[in-house]
């Protein structure tokens, strides 16, 4: 029986060192270095041939008796290119709990000429940085990586306490195996999620040590659709939080506690709220920026746009300052979180109320518990209040005018610091409505030519967007894009903007007075025109047969647009588009076509209102559906006819 | 108190206008005006000085001083430099500097990152990039860089104006010879000719603007002020060499190529295996051809004069890979075993016009990239591209095509132009049939023949599997909501090579319903959709595209029962000097016949004429997107 086993496992290569043992029990035997004929001869993943490259394993093994520590030993084939940078590995560990990175090896094995080629990673190769004040990061990158390559990293952390474990990645991963002792005194509390399923679940209690042991075969890789908050929301992943520790014959340990208490923890540390309330942090700066003639609005505005320009954004997550203050101020490169405690401390010495306000950015998937877990938040914002007004700030968004949040904040989710111990659960939305609309007042003349003014009113992101275009290429590029299919057969006469240079500002106006053949096609006693001129979408951005994760539009939006022709006289109108409303079954997007014609003057008013910003794969054939009626409803035409004498 | 304040305030306008007029090549105020517009940066300085010492050695020092003024000008804040095993970096200093030219600090050695560029390969480059740290814009960064090497096979080819964007306020060359040892050099686009004084050689150009880019335009680069030198007798890696003409450079790489096109008998046997069918050369040269495909692939070692010397035909044999040296020689062996005399050719490979045109016909030098093979024939040359896995015997894909080339002969070398291809031959040929339903849905066949270098795409799209052509088709198409039934992509080899593409749609709303009309796009797969817009000022040549190409297209219609034609498109006909447009239409019952056929040249016109091609692509344009309008009569 076992030697038919064994048998079998040699005509896959998958299951080759993948040796099926008796009553079932699953077990990959692996040694570091020892790499199979069919690891080698591989060419492509049988599941996924298309996938650049393939997780062979990941091992991770956590033990309590013994040596305390983390091991994990992970060995990938790379079959393009596009895969090399699987060689860069990131071991994160946490300096105040002595934590060490110990017994790294790692390796990558090439054939050359028939030979199995060892190219081992010597200390040119492993770079070590500080992350934040606890946490440093070790980068090993793995020379030699080509085509072809194996590589294999094994390493063991001290002191690890229980790592996450991700199962799935963006390539896809043949076993990865999660096998873990605890000691029954840790009380730990255990995220999971994702949808791929356990080859193995077991848990057991042996002589006081939890046990736990997962394993995942054949995990198919995970990729990123268009509208979509974050991959990290939807990859099968374990979390593990440390909640308490109850030794026996000693005190409780209270490791999370409840939020009140982790608030005033942290507006105790002066790395934090202690930094927040320093009064003399910036009194060389301060009174160049602000004065006491300023409202308070114009003070917040000002502090804005100071550490905005002042500082650039360092890609670091952390919820607290990493270095000291006169190293961070001559550094002049700050992360998103310690802008904005700069900025918060500058206003607080101004005299505006203002709060730290702590989330986890929407790339990096939901907090996933409401327990009180710093290391799941990763951004600090502030939350401004005046006398009539309150609105989030994040200054790392600048040049975003001041009330309008960079998308990647919108996670629905944070906390609010209101004192030593007062906290709210809040979330973070911008103040300023997202929305643009276009009027086309025109008129018609009997050789099919438009004529008139073409109004374009843009507030928020679109707003923003629009004006970076306009800086950089130009008023006369951007409107030349602006009205793109107007121009097929026609001109612009002239245009005027406003507010278009000034960022801040959270709009953008502008007027182009056209003439244009474009939307029209005339025959000998017709003439059909194109009431949506070249606004609206044209392609569904929906295209793909299905839909695996959620679809997010990250902010809510409003599209309106007026269309007022004047019709020629001689000419009446035969057949008009009928008016349409419609919506998703939540309601979640709304869209409407009204149209009416009134004494030679047709008006037509479209709006698509997008109220709700996510919607699930399973509203994904609705939502499809929903933009081709749209899409065909802009294809319709306005029919005129020559009246007879 | 309030004069006090006032006099306080006075010092510090005065202090401020100080720092701006002050002449500080640092100071980002101190650019004159003239040179900020268009701009992402401005080249303050940048000297480059070229010693030669002697025929295998010679020094480089480069001083740049550039002022960042946006975010699209900050890839001169990351500056890098090559080196290898011929050439070494002695030492560089590199310096940052405020706004007003204050400096903020000294780069130190960690700020310079050692990396090999390739890492996907074997070679001996490396780079050393200096990282700058940002400040707000503008800002100003400086480096002077001094490198050896160990050859004189390349000199400098000095560029101060590396882009559209960047204005250059000074620059200057300098090149001194060895004494009796002559400098060869090419000006191109400079306004101040050479200043020669004993064996020292001089260019300078001051206040070049920056410019705005501009759509259908030959290459860019050539309006670019450039100089560019050569040695006459040059030396590398122990070999030496002339190139003041083709001949000499042809007999030099014959030098480097000798002796390694040596097959062992055992592999001769094989070879005559393979062609022992074959009647006559076309053949053998396919099967030869095919066979180096299917059992070698591309990978790339080069190490010291490794760069220009193709490792040996028996190596490639048994490692079965090699770089595009090393394939190319192994062809030309296998080749001569059955008795076909085959040549190396080097090349400029890339399909931007940067690449077609670097080989400069009448200033030998060795500036290529790529080698390849040919195969003289009777009445042209057959050009084998030898790194590819996808391409078959005699045709070039767009990175190797239209170009001069240098054919390595045993008489030295010779120049020649790879094939060309035109608009006759880049061609889009396709068949539609929509069967149209009341509802405005259609069911949509098309089968498209793409060949010449219209087919490059499509070759590349039959390579990947049917998941991700399938994603990239949706991507691809235009259509508002349609379903992909049936997709095919099929390979063709004779008698020109052309790939086939068969789709099947299911289009849930193809034509719009509206009352009793049905409003239909007739165009679902060519819409001409690249027009440009006509620019106030235009600087530059004009060229619609830098090949040509046809796009010859048959949509048969089929009416709903019940509809019938109310508005038609066309018949149109447009002459343009940069092409063709046709657009007919046939009406017959319940069938239209449209015939669209758009040809596209690649005659490059004067400046004048971009009001001409924005004609022309606008009538295309509209024509696409006109919709035929159906109506109920029934």
């Amino acid at each position: 029986m076992k030697k038919q086993l064994i048998l079998t496992c040699l005509l896959s290569w998958a299951l080759l060192s993948v040796c099926v043992a008796q009553k079932e029990k699953l077990e990959l035997k692996v040694k570091y270095g020892k790499i199979s004929e069919e690891e080698i001869k591989m060419t492509s993943y049988d599941k996924d041939p298309n996938a650049p490259a393939v997780v062979l394993f990941d091992k991770g093994y956590l033990s309590w008796s013994g040596f305390d520590g983390f091991e994990r030993h992970v060995r990938i084939k790379i079959f393009k290119k596009e895969a090399y940078d699987k060689a860069n590995f990131r071991i994160i560990y946490s300096r105040n709990r002595e934590q060490f990175v110990q017994g790294l090896k790692a390796t990558c094995y090439n054939m050359e000429n028939g030979k199995l080629v060892e190219t081992k990673v010597s200390s040119d190769n492993i770079f070590e940085e500080k992350l934040d004040k606890n946490t440093n990061v070790q980068k090993v990158t793995i020379p030699g990586v080509k085509e072809g390559s194996i590589i294999e990293l094994k390493y063991t952390i001290t002191n690890s306490g229980v790592r996450n474990w991700d199962f799935q990645e963006d390539i896809p991963v043949i076993w990865s195996e999660y096998d873990i002792q605890i000691p029954e005194y840790y009380i730990f509390s255990k995220i999971g999620q994702g949808s791929t399923p356990y080859a193995l679940n077991e848990q057991g209690n042996t002589n006081g040590l939890l046990t736990y042991h997962w394993i995942q075969k054949d995990v198919p890789a995970i990729k990123p659709e268009k509208y979509m908050s974050s991959i990290e929301d939807y990859k099968t992943k374990l979390t593990f939080y440390l909640e308490e520790i109850r030794p026996p014959n000693a005190p409780y340990q209270v490791i999370i506690k409840p939020w009140n208490e982790m608030v005033k923890l942290m507006m105790d540390d002066s790395d934090f709220g202690g930094f927040i309330e320093k009064k003399n942090a910036f009194k060389d700066e301060l009174p160049t920026i602000v004065n006491d003639k300023m409202t308070p609005v114009e003070k917040v505005q000002a502090v804005y746009e100071y550490v905005g320009k002042t500082f650039t954004t360092h890609e670091q997550s952390s919820i607290w300052l990493s270095e000291s203050l006169k190293d961070l101020k001559s550094k002049k490169k700050l992360t998103v979180t310690e802008k904005n405690l700069f900025f918060i401390n500058m206003l607080a010495n101004s005299g505006v109320k203002v709060t730290p306000v702590m989330l986890r950015t929407r790339d990096e998937g939901h907090v996933g518990t409401n327990k009180a877990v710093l290391n799941r938040f990763n951004r600090v914002i502030s939350h401004v209040t005046l006398d009539k007004d309150t609105f989030f700030v994040d200054v790392s968004g600048y040049p975003l005018p001041m009330k309008l949040l960079p998308i990647n904040d919108l996670s629905g989710y944070a906390i609010e610091f209101l004192g030593k111990d007062k906290y709210e659960i809040v979330s973070p939305q911008s103040k300023v409505t997202n929305k643009t609309y276009n009027q086309a007042i025109l008129a018609l003349n009997t050789e099919g030519a438009l004529s008139g003014d073409i109004n374009m009113t843009q507030k928020g992101y679109d707003a923003f967007e629009s004006k970076k275009k306009i800086k950089d290429d130009g008023e006369e590029k951007f409107s030349q894009a602006f009205l793109k299919d107007l121009l097929t057969d026609g001109k612009i006469e002239t245009r005027k903007f406003e507010s278009e240079a000034n960022l801040s500002d959270e709009s953008l106006k502008g007027n182009f007075k056209v003439k244009t053949n474009s939307f029209v096609n005339k025959t000998d006693d017709k003439m059909y025109v194109n009431p949506l001129l070249c606004f609206g979408d044209k392609d569904n951005p929906f295209k793909a047969e299905e839909r695996k994760f959620d679809i997010d539009y990250g902010a809510a939006k409003d599209e309106m647009y007026q269309f007022v022709l004047k019709i020629p006289e001689g000419f009446k109108v035969e057949e008009m588009p009928k008016p349409m409303r419609m919506q998703t079954s939540d309601g979640g997007i709304k869209y409407d076509y009204l149209i009416n014609e009134k004494d030679n003057t047709i008006t037509l008013n479209t709006k698509l209102m997008i109220k709700k910003t996510n919607f699930t794969p399973e509203q994904y054939a609705e939502l499809k559906e929903f933009y081709a009626k749209m899409i065909a409803k802009t294809g319709e035409q306005i029919v005129l006819t020559k009246a007879a004498k | 108190m309030k004069k006090i304040c006032f006099i306080f305030a006075l010092l510090q306008i005065g202090l401020t206008l100080k720092a701006q007029v002050v002449e500080n090549i640092y100071s980002a105020y101190a650019i004159p005006k003239e040179l900020l517009k268009d701009a992402n940066a401005v080249v303050r300085r940048y000297d480059v000085s070229f010693e030669v010492n002697g025929t295998n050695s010679a020094t480089e020092k480069e001083h740049k001083i550039v002022t960042i003024l946006n975010e699209k000008g900050k890839r001169h804040a990351e500056p890098y430099f090559f080196y290898d095993k011929l050439s070494s970096i002695e030492d560089i200093e590199a310096n940052f500097y405020d706004s007003n030219g204050k400096l903020i600090r000294k780069l130190k050695k960690k700020d310079i990152k050692d990396v090999a560029p390739y890492q996907e390969f074997v070679d001996d480059n490396r780079i050393k990039i200096i990282e700058f740290p940002h400040l707000p814009y503008p800002y100003t960064v400086e480096y002077i860089v001094e490198k050896k090497q160990k050859h004189t096979m390349f000199f400098p080819e000095w560029d101060p104006q590396s882009s559209s964007k960047d204005a250059v306020e000074n620059a200057t060359l300098t090149i001194t010879m060895p004494v009796g040892a002559t400098l060869r050099y090419k000006e191109l686009n400079l306004t101040n000719k050479v200043e020669k004084s004993g064996n020292t050689y001089k260019w300078y150009v001051n206040k070049v603007k920056a410019f705005e880019d501009e759509p259908f335009t030959p290459s860019m680069s050539r309006y670019f002020p450039c100089v560019i030198t050569a040695p006459k007798d040059f030396e590398i890696g122990g070999y030496k060499g002339r190139m003041d003409s083709w001949e000499a450079l042809g007999t030099f790489q014959n030098q480097l190529n000798k002796d390694r096109q040596i097959l062992t008998p055992a592999v001769k046997e094989k070879i005559f295996k393979i062609v022992a069918d074959c009647k006559d050369d076309n053949c053998k040269i396919e099967k030869l051809y095919d066979y180096l495909q299917n059992t070698t692939r591309y990978f790339s070692i080069q190490l010291g004069v490794g760069g220009w010397q193709p490792i040996s035909a028996t190596d490639v044999e048994k490692a079965k890979y090699g770089d595009c040296k090393g394939l190319s020689n192994y062809m030309v062996a296998m080749l001569d075993v059955v008795g076909i005399k085959a040549h190396h050719v080097l090349i400029n490979r890339g399909s931007e016009d940067f690449w077609r045109e670097r080989t400069l016909v009448d200033f030998p030098r060795v500036a290529f990239n790529h080698m390849m093979a040919c195969v003289p024939m009777k009445n042209d040359t057959m050009w084998l591209e030898c790194t590819s896995q996808i391409m078959r015997a005699g045709f070039l894909e767009s990175s190797d095509d239209d170009r001069p080339v240098l054919v390595i002969t045993p008489e030295g070398g010779k120049v020649s132009r790879t094939t060309r291809y035109d608009e006759k031959v880049n061609l889009e040929h396709r068949e539609v049939k929509i069967a149209l339903n009341t509802e405005g849905g259609a069911l949509v066949t098309s089968k498209t023949q793409y060949s010449g270098l219209s087919q490059d795409f499509h070759l590349e799209l039959e390579q990947v599997n049917e998941d991700l052509r399938k994603k990239v088709m949706y991507e691809r198409l235009k259509i508002n909501n349609f379903e992909i039934k049936e997709m095919r992509f099929e390979k063709i080899k004779k008698p020109k090579p052309y790939v086939e593409e068969n789709l099947t749609l299911d289009v849930k709303s193809l034509a719009s319903l509206s009352g009793k009309r049905l409003f239909l796009p007739f165009n679902l797969f060519s819409k001409w959709e690249k027009t440009p817009s006509l620019d106030s000022t235009r600087l530059f040549e004009v060229q619609a595209d830098s090949r040509g190409f046809t796009e010859d297209e048959t949509i048969n219609i089929t009416l709903p029962e019940g509809y019938s034609l109310e508005s038609k498109t066309g018949p149109l006909s447009i002459e343009s000097v940069f092409g063709t447009f046709e657009l007919k239409i046939n009406v017959e019952d319940k069938k239209l016949t449209i015939n669209r056929k758009l040809v596209v040249n690649s005659k490059v016109q004067p400046k004048e004429s971009f009001g001409k091609l924005v004609e022309f692509f606008k009538g295309v344009a509209k024509a696409d997107k006109t919709k035929l309008v159906l109506v109920k009569t029934i």
